[in-house]
């Protein structure tokens, strides 16, 4: 029998969440069968199989940060498109980012490009450095702390036993 | 129609249209990105929000896959995008970009990926 971790909670979790979600109602019988299937398939390596340990009030927090990030940066991009005058100031900036492994600079890349004004054109894993595009050169200090608050909250939310620097393997 | 389901559908209708306003008004291809490929998603999470409200918890949650599933794809292709605009277009186009270095360097070494 395996042991319990909060990774496989959080994993059986959503996928009977999925499951119950993609079948429309949550029956009885659809949440046994969703448990089952999710137990097996966690169990098993049908799955990729995830190592590591999750924390989920950082996790949390994360979600959050980016969640409002969202709102914000669309409100900011949305009064960019009707300012009668362009006063965009466009920029690809380097960014170093101290992250553990590179499944954290995937998650951290997925968070960036989904905000608008800001995006990743390109990622260097072996340093760590993702080249962000943003609309307003003049937010550059705010958008380097607040890509580093979010690596931060991700290392905390994904620990890893032996970091490896950002070159080492997810 | 319940007020909160009508503003959130509202509200997303409204970022949707700005969005395409955007597309047709920013100028380089960069800030159309921004405004097709960004606003647009949250759009659509929010008019997802105002239809979950509106027809129960079964629905809900179908909408949350949906959003999950979006969320999680749709950067990886505009991301692609970028970088496609970026490694296809005459340098010099913008006045600060940190990244034109790297790929000449790379490109001087022969290093193609």
């Amino acid at each position: 029998m395996r042991r319990i971790t909060t990774r496989r909670l959080v994993t059986i979790a959503s996928l009977v969440f999925a499951w119950c979600a993609l079948w429309g109602e949550a029956s009885v019988a659809n949440l046994a069968s969703g448990v089952v299937l999710a137990a097996l398939v966690s169990g098993t390596t049908i799955a990729t199989p995830g190592r590591g340990r999750i924390r989920v009030v950082p996790l949390l927090r994360f979600g959050a940060l980016v969640a409002t990030d969202l709102v914000t940066s669309t409100v900011s991009v949305a009064r960019e498109i009707i300012r009668p005058v362009n006063r965009t100031d466009e920029a690809i900036i380097a960014v170093r980012v101290p992250v553990d492994t590179r499944t954290h600079l995937l998650l951290l890349i997925v968070a960036v490009t989904v905000t608008p004004g800001s995006a990743v054109v390109d990622a260097d894993p072996d340093t760590g450095t993702l080249y962000m595009h943003l609309l307003h050169a003049d937010r550059r200090a705010a958008v380097t702390a607040h890509v580093q608050d979010l690596a931060a909250l991700a290392c905390a939310g994904l620990p890893v036993d032996h970091p490896a620097g950002a070159g080492g393997r997810p | 129609m319940n007020p909160l389901a009508s503003a959130l559908v509202l509200a997303g209708s409204v970022t949707a249209v700005l969005a395409g306003i955007g597309l047709l008004r920013f100028e380089t291809s960069y800030a159309r990105f921004h405004a097709a490929g960004k606003a647009s998603p949250v759009a659509f999470l929010l008019v997802a929000a105002g239809a979950g409200v509106e027809i129960g918890w079964s629905g809900a949650a179908e909408m949350a896959v949906a959003g999950a599933a979006l969320i999680l794809t749709l950067p990886v292709g505009v991301h692609l995008l970028f970088r496609a605009v970026h490694r296809t277009t005459p340098r010099g186009r913008l006045d600060i970009d940190e990244l034109a270095p790297v790929e000449d360097r790379k490109h001087r070494r022969g290093e193609t990926r």
